[in-house]
């Protein structure tokens, strides 16, 4: 079935539609959001609220302007930025960047209580958020460069710039922590 | 005529900036410009050189596979209302009067000739004494009129 015909019969509220609906995109977002978030937890939330958002407004889903994992990618990518800037405001008191550091200490913090085979997954949760989101984007997540572009509301040549800087900051920590 | 960047020889400087983007697996390239690349590749030992270095940095990124749990059970089971249901025209002009009514859609369809049937005995042209021409010679001819002679 297209997206197309899946988004119509799940905007008439066919639940077994939307069970295939989850099937097919539910794994893919949720690898997205534990690259972006980190934390199990938080991207358990972000995929439910992602795939109830699209239950609910799947009469809006256009087939002819994106695909169906491009517009989910862009909702959830939306509820983790949203996620990630409440985390750092939740530090009232520190300046911006502390703030910021606090953020990406917590997703680290949290990683070093798991195995050391995660130095991968520390890497990247060291980089800032849109460079970590046009690598995850980009490289994990099958999709396209104008994808990702649209996803993240950015040119092409500024996705590229992010892509590089974000794969020579992997390769530092990698060789700085090995 | 403008030519598209599929049909436009790729630079040096461009095939680099690509391998140090996107990595080393074609597919993560950008479509309109994968052809030229693999072939600029093929002639260049400095970008195979740079395609290796990118390689080594992708099966590292590749370690990362974060468990995925099933989401199936938990969302389907607790669905909240859909705030753009889409419905059939008759359905919403239905439920705009007859609220509850959806549900015995089938039932008050399938008993319409019933109740058009009621209405037009009660409402309808009384039945008229006036026989037709072919009734009557039906029921009151004699027996010699319908049978052949």
């Amino acid at each position: 079935m297209d997206d197309g015909a899946l988004m119509e019969q799940v905007s008439r509220g066919d639940r077994e539609a939307f069970a295939m609906l989850v099937e097919q995109h539910a794994p893919a977002l949720h690898r997205f959001a534990v690259r972006l978030l980190v934390q199990q937890s938080h991207a358990e939330e972000i995929v439910q609220e992602t795939l109830t958002r699209a239950w609910q407004k799947a009469g809006d889903y256009n087939a002819e302007r994106a695909r169906l994992s491009t517009w989910l990618h862009r909702i959830a990518h939306n509820l983790c930025v949203d996620r990630l800037r409440r985390q750092e405001r939740e530090v009232p008191l520190a300046p911006a960047l502390e703030s910021a550091l606090t953020a990406r200490e917590t997703a680290e913090q949290v990683l070093e209580t798991l195995d050391s085979q995660d130095r991968v997954a520390r890497a990247i949760a060291s980089l800032s958020e849109r460079h970590r989101t046009a690598l995850v984007l980009t490289y994990y997540q099958s999709l396209s460069n104008r994808e990702v572009a649209e996803i993240m509301g950015v040119s092409l040549r500024a996705l590229e710039s992010l892509l590089v800087r974000a794969r020579q900051q992997i390769k530092t920590s990698l060789e700085a922590s090995s | 005529m403008k030519r598209s960047p599929s049909q436009l020889p790729l630079s040096l400087t461009r095939a680099e900036e690509i391998l140090n983007a996107y990595g080393a697996e074609p597919e993560r390239w950008p479509e309109d410009e994968r052809g030229n690349l693999l072939q600029l590749l093929a002639q260049s030992p400095e970008l195979q050189a740079l395609r290796e270095t990118a390689s080594q940095l992708d099966d590292l990124l590749d370690e990362w596979q974060p468990e995925v749990i099933s989401h199936t059970d938990i969302l389907v089971g607790s669905l909240p209302a859909q705030t753009q249901l889409k419905q059939h025209w008759a359905d919403q002009l239905a439920a705009v009067f007859v609220p509850g009514l959806l549900g015995w859609r089938q039932a008050v369809l399938a008993a319409a000739p019933l109740t058009l049937g009621f209405i037009w005995g009660l409402w309808g042209e009384p039945p008229s004494d006036d026989w037709s021409e072919a009734e009557f010679l039906i029921f009151n001819s004699p027996m010699e009129v319908l049978t052949d002679e």
